[in-house]
């Protein structure tokens, strides 16, 4: 059984916190670290963001000991699916404050529900039909959470 | 101590009275709705009802305010066990086992362990308060920032043990937390760190979108992987009580978590994330079945749950007998004190005995309705999950979005939330956990700001921290712990490896 | 209903003067929001709160706080800065305002020209506490121990740039004594340290200490204001230790947008005035350890520009980076 795509994961791990360990700590690096008895607002976090870039220096020579267990390998094959929701989310954020919750909602959760393969259109739009209508109810006329309700078309 | 149960009747005769009875009714139920209710938590609702507390009775005014509170701490379980979206810091932990349970099918059982956990945990809480509250204060007043540092440093080092990935995942976690904690204008300083000059940064990163996005909307997003009927979604509810085997097995887990709760919930800052994340360290190591932690241990839920409750209560002791509140919510509960002319102080308690002895009895009454609103609560729950899942996320999905919103009103927030949903997505693949990462966001600028201050307060002297005492101790076992842990966690490594491979 | 009114806004607007006087006959036509710029339950909230209900009875439209916390309170100022100017949102300002004019390196908004000042509203000192173990019982011992010990003697506050924080660079500079500033994360958290014996000073406004005095568990060395304190008669003033010109007071003030027309700012002011002259207003803003203070329109622009100017000299002064 050939599994060319598959790659410890802990080697993934490794390396992604040594990016991020180490790119905090390039951006924060010129912050004042101060002495130690008046520490600067970087001396801590450049420490921790050290730590961050060590450790995954050491997880990835700990797993280039080991030999990949195909088992426990993280396979390659992206799923772009759930990749919907935070699509989803990004155009609430970007609606809402134009279009209002009710709208906002709908279109939102409609999108949304393209996170799952077996729903037809017509269930997709009942759902965010059914869902906006019951947030509007709650969170806006309800609870009177600050957001415009409907769109407004003023300057 | 007998005086003060004496007192303590005479307190509960206060807080039986019609008009305190009724607002404390309102404040529990009220409180319950906001912490199922995403976007809207304690600290929203009771400024929202502050000015409402100028008609009412001062003695009426704090008995609402605090049902508030402590309410949204028993209705904040909820959406953790359901929908793996914590309402506020300490539920972050009843979102590991809890959830679990309820992926098992038995989100009932986990509903109900949840709320008779708080129910005992609250009872418990208010009558040690009542009997050493007072004491306990005036210790806690022997804290200093070095002794501070210690204990959160025993914290974290405790949630690092506990955590049943890699320990260099779980250290980098919690070192990542803390830089996003740090995120924001530098107390100390006022420099702006991390801030790329977005205003909306200035003040720090929000908890809600960071524990929204690691939690909720990466497990949505791991659900959804396999189109339909893939990852971990919630099975069938099985049986809606607890069984008796269950019931075996919670009822050490809440006492432990109830006393450790009532004693760090007196300290300020993070007592009650503190508390649930210690018992569950703690279950953890006392437990005969360690591998079941992080599937739906049952000791893992209600240890943290009873912790984070009792944490509550004894939060209040502080604030009545010293005049200081450790949190954002009792702060306001100050306000409302001023808005009455009531000057918070050590005198509140011989001055005006009839509020403190009035609101610490409310509490016990304020639990026994709690818990008798939120029982049926557990079948109506239970009833959502019968709605299959390709109709659920949408709703949980649009949840997660309102809840974010609705905390500031920001849409910045809600991007926040889309980036760390991202960032939990991809944790997960890699087999990095979100709640150490969630506990050094809490924890990592208390832990900062203490130890500059402490150095700060010592002239740079590291020596501080092994020559006084309390702090040396505490600081030495937050570096034997994760030694002691290493060895049978190799064990039990292992062992794992030893059952995988059939 | 809501277009009509935005249309009929728009038309206010451009048409300005003339229109102005006509919007002030008939202002305040909707409720008021006033907004806070601290979270709920803090001084500047507590004032907001307790001024907005007899000015809602005096108006005739309910005044509706708002609290919009965040960045030391400029999110709030910009906020009411870019709000329509027709007198339907208006800002509790306070010290910190000025104290932010210098403090951050770019504000959305003018100090100082974004805002049409209508009237004070209430004033409170400072009060200097100590542990109660500390060996000085007034200023002018305080002053004395200081510069027995110099550098031995720290002082607490609620954090780098806040008032308090000024509050104890002044003292330090007039004083000629050396204290050393520890900043806390907020009010509970300064308190409790200096009961604990961690630090020695706490620089504090009154309200949120008076409780701790009375109580025994903190003790008043001095009040920072020109005058005694009437809740705390006995604490002498800075002043009276020896330090003549020493006065710092925070006060609370309220300010329409710039560009509202006069005659609602003269409106309010009236109606401000009203509402501090009943006894019941001013029992209960006493009860809450304010001092109530009204002025004219612009004796309040005045103060808001002078105030600017020492904060932004006392920063200069003391090397106090820009945020």
């Amino acid at each position: 059984m050939s599994r060319p795509k598959t790659i410890s994961r802990d080697i993934f791990a490794g390396g992604l916190l040594l990016l991020v360990g180490g790119g905090i700590f390039v951006l924060i690096w010129h912050y004042p670290s101060g002495t130690m008895s008046d520490m600067g607002p970087g001396m801590v976090l450049q420490m921790a963001s050290g730590v961050i870039a060590l450790l995954g220096i050491i997880q990835i020579l700990r797993s280039l000991k080991q030999s990949v267990d195909p088992v426990e390998g993280l396979q390659l094959r992206l799923v772009l699916r759930p990749f919907v929701i935070p699509a989803a989310m990004t155009v609430f954020a970007l609606l809402l404050p134009w279009l209002g919750l009710a709208v906002t909602a709908a279109c939102a959760t409609f999108i949304a529900s393209y996170g799952s393969s077996s729903l037809s259109r017509r269930e997709r739009i009942v759902l965010a039909l059914v869902l906006a209508a019951f947030v509007t109810l709650l969170f806006g006329y309800g609870l009177r959470l600050q957001v415009p309700i409907w769109p407004e078309f003023h300057a | 101590m007998m005086q003060s149960l004496e007192f303590f009747i005479s307190g509960l005769g206060i807080a039986l009275q019609p008009e305190n009875l009724l607002f404390c009714f309102l404040g529990a139920l009220c409180g319950t709705l906001i912490g199922v209710l995403p976007g809207i938590g304690p600290v929203a609702t009771i400024a929202m009802l502050l000015p409402v507390t100028f008609y009412l009775s001062p003695v009426a005014a704090l008995i609402m305010l605090a049902g508030i509170y402590y309410g949204s701490q028993y209705g904040g379980s909820t959406t953790s066990i359901l929908m793996k979206v914590p309402g506020e810091s300490a539920s972050v932990v009843t979102c590991l086992d809890g959830y679990q349970m309820a992926v098992r099918g038995r989100a009932g059982s986990a509903l109900a362990i949840a709320a008779l956990g708080s129910f005992f945990a609250g009872i418990v809480g208010t009558m040690l308060n009542v009997l050493f509250g007072p004491e306990f204060a005036r210790i806690a007043l022997a804290f200093g920032s070095t002794e501070y540092f210690g204990l959160m440093l025993l914290g974290l080092s405790i949630s690092i043990a506990m955590s049943h990935g890699s320990m260099i995942g779980s250290i980098a976690m919690v070192c990542l937390g803390l830089i996003l904690g740090g995120v924001g204008r530098d107390i100390n300083t006022g420099y702006g760190r991390l801030t790329f000059d977005i205003p909306e940064l200035s003040d720090g990163i929000g908890f809600v979108p960071l524990a929204v996005g690691l939690f909720g909307i990466a497990e949505v997003m791991r659900n959804l992987e396999g189109g339909e009927g893939a990852g971990n979604m919630i099975k069938a509810v099985g049986r809606l009580w607890p069984s008796r085997a269950e019931a075996r097995r919670a009822a050490p887990a809440v006492l432990r978590g109830t006393i450790l709760g009532t004693i760090l919930g007196i300290l300020p800052g993070g007592g009650s994330i503190l508390a649930a994340f210690t018992s569950y360290g703690l279950e953890k190591r006392l437990s005969r079945r360690p591998e079941e932690f992080g599937h739906g241990a049952v000791e893992g839920l209600a240890g943290p749950e009873s912790a984070n409750n009792a944490a509550a209560q004894a939060s209040f002791i502080p604030l009545l007998t010293l005049g200081i509140p450790p949190n954002a919510v009792l702060a306001l509960l100050v306000g409302g004190m001023m808005i009455h002319g009531i000057a918070p102080g050590p005198t509140v308690m011989t001055e005006r005995p009839d509020l403190f002895w009035g609101l610490i009895a409310s509490m016990l009454l304020g639990n026994i309705m709690l818990v008798i609103i939120n029982l049926p609560l557990v079948g109506i729950w239970v009833q959502f999950l019968k709605v299959p899942y390709r109709h659920m996320f949408p709703a949980i999905f649009l949840f997660c979005c309102i809840g974010v919103f609705g905390v500031n009103g920001s849409v910045f927030e809600v991007f926040l939330a889309v980036g760390f949903g991202l960032l939990g997505y991809v944790m997960s693949k890699l087999d990095l956990e979100p709640a150490p990462l969630v506990l050094g966001f809490v924890l990592g600028p208390l832990i900062e700001e203490h130890l500059r201050r402490a150095l700060a307060l010592s002239d740079g002297d590291l020596s501080v921290f092994a020559t006084r005492p309390l702090a040396a101790i505490l600081i030495g076992l937050a570096l034997l712990i994760p030694c002691l842990v290493l060895l049978p966690h190799l064990g039990a490594r292992r062992r794992e490896i030893f059952q995988a491979e059939p | 209903m809501k277009k009509i009114a935005t249309v009929s806004l728009t038309l206010a607007m451009a048409t300005t003067l003339a229109a102005g006087a006509a919007m002030a006959q008939a202002w305040p036509e909707r409720p008021i929001r006033m907004v806070v710029g601290f979270g709920a339950g803090g001084g500047t909230d507590i004032i907001a709160r307790i001024v907005a209900q007899p000015l809602s009875d005096i108006l005739g439209q309910p005044v509706v706080v708002e609290n919009k916390p965040g960045a030391g309170g400029t999110i709030g100022a910009d906020f009411v800065a870019k709000a329509p100017k027709d007198g339907h949102t208006i800002f509790m300002m306070n010290n910190g305002h000025a104290v932010s004019a210098t403090l951050y390196k770019s504000l959305p908004y003018d100090s100082e020209k974004s805002f049409a000042p209508v009237s004070l509203v209430a004033t409170m000192p400072l009060v200097i506490t100590a542990n109660k173990d500390l060996a000085a019982t007034d200023g002018k011992s305080l002053i004395a121990l200081i510069k027995s010990q110099p550098g031995k003697i720290r002082f607490a506050s609620v954090g780098v740039g806040s008032t308090q924080h000024f509050a104890g660079l002044v003292f330090r500079n007039m004083s000629g004594g050396e204290i050393r500033h520890i900043p806390y994360r907020g009010t509970p958290a300064a308190i409790a340290a200096v009961r604990g014996g961690e630090v020695e000073l706490l620089f504090e406004v009154a309200a949120p200490v008076v409780g701790q005095i009375k109580g025994g568990e903190l003790k008043a060395l001095a009040v920072t204001s020109a005058k005694r304190f009437p809740a705390l008669p006995d604490v002498p003033t800075v002043a009276e230790a020896g330090l003549k010109a020493y006065d710092v007071t925070t006060w609370y003030g309220l300010a329409f947008p710039a560009g509202t027309p006069e005659p609602i700012v003269a409106k309010m002011n009236a109606a401000i005035k009203t509402a501090l002259g009943k006894p019941e207003v001013r029992k209960q803003v006493e009860e809450a350890n304010f001092l109530p203070e009204i002025s004219t329109a612009p004796a309040f622009t005045a103060h808001l520009g002078s105030e600017i100017k020492r904060w932004g000299k006392v920063m200069q002064d003391d090397g106090i980076q820009q945020q």
